[in-house]
């Protein structure tokens, strides 16, 4: 794939080699490949546009539309920015263990609170 | 090995609780805003009780926006909060220079980067060429953050305790000062978006 990218006038990315970049007058396309999944954005429409038919006539793939969910993260897109959250993870962490009733707290850990190592305790691994 | 006792039960399950009051909490990155990247670190001084070694946080802004972040013990003892603080900046300095290295293939070329340390001796400590006996077995980080300020790739500033956003990572907070990082870190509720 990283060929095909190379012959459609792409750059690769100097320290992340699956970044690919091309960049048009002003405008420039950004494609991350991430295994099997990639996601692209683009500061202009047209390039958007014919990045998806290139790709859709060399391989064999499906064009999700706008990006909302990618590697765990939930993301929303409005027009003043981008939202990016673990709501689903949390929720399933929290129904595992059966947490979901419990009280909330504000911070992650109390003031002077300070984690020492039990030894008393028998080693679990 | 790993013996759980019931103190980090406890902790476990505090942040569970957290977790559930903060589950539609997210991180907020607007539009069209400067690119400047900006980065901030600081450390605990012998925090783990067990080994006394300290714990490095740091976090890169580009812009207001989060991009980057780590809160890591570090791999060696540290003799004092300069120390610390200097092994946190190498480590913060190593970090914004991958994402300077990063973002140049994007077309954004940085230079000067702000490193905020709220140390004052970790700074002299990276301006001046001196070797300082105390400093000799931390030769290598202090020598690798130095060099980069000189090269110009970074440049270490002075930040007050009040504006030291890096405190979310090394020091347990109450609820008021917590909220505030966050709300400096761009990390906002999901009711709050729109």
């Amino acid at each position: 794939m990283s060929n095909f990218f190379l012959s459609q006038g792409y750059e690769r990315g100097k320290t992340d080699k699956t970044l690919f970049i091309k960049k048009a007058c002003k405008d420039i396309i950004l494609v991350q490949v991430y295994v099997k999944d990639i996601i692209f954005g683009s500061t202009n429409k047209n390039l958007y546009e014919q990045f998806v038919t290139v790709m859709q006539g060399e391989f064999e793939m499906s064009m999700m539309g706008e990006l909302n969910f990618f590697l765990g993260l939930q993301i929303k897109q409005f027009n003043n920015g981008t939202f990016l959250s673990q709501a689903k993870y949390s929720r399933e962490l929290l129904k595992k263990f059966e947490m979901e009733n419990y009280k909330e707290d504000a911070t992650p850990i109390a003031i002077g609170c300070y984690l020492d190592a039990n030894e008393k305790g028998i080693s679990v691994e | 090995m790993f013996s759980v006792c019931l103190c980090s039960r406890y902790q476990a399950k505090r942040i569970l609780k957290y977790l559930k009051g903060t589950t539609n909490v997210g991180l907020w990155y607007p539009s069209k805003v400067s690119l400047n990247l900006v980065c901030y670190s600081d450390s605990d001084f012998a925090g783990c009780k067990l080994v006394r070694k300290s714990t490095s946080g740091a976090y890169h802004l580009l812009g207001s926006s989060l991009i980057s972040w780590h809160s890591k013990k570090q791999a060696c003892v540290a003799l004092s909060t300069k120390e610390a603080d200097c092994i946190a900046a190498g480590s913060c300095g190593a970090q914004s220079l991958w994402i300077k290295k990063q973002l140049s293939d994007c077309g954004l070329i940085l230079y000067k980067i702000p490193l905020l340390c709220d140390n004052t001796s970790a700074i002299n400590l990276t301006k001046n060429s001196m070797q300082h006996s105390s400093t000799k077995h931390i030769e290598i980080r202090h020598h690798f953050i130095r060099d980069h300020v000189n090269n110009g790739d970074c440049i270490i500033q002075f930040v007050a305790s009040e504006k030291q956003i890096a405190y979310l990572f090394t020091k347990p907070l109450n609820k008021e000062r917590f909220n505030f990082l966050w709300n400096e870190l761009g990390i906002i509720d999901f009711k709050c978006v729109n």
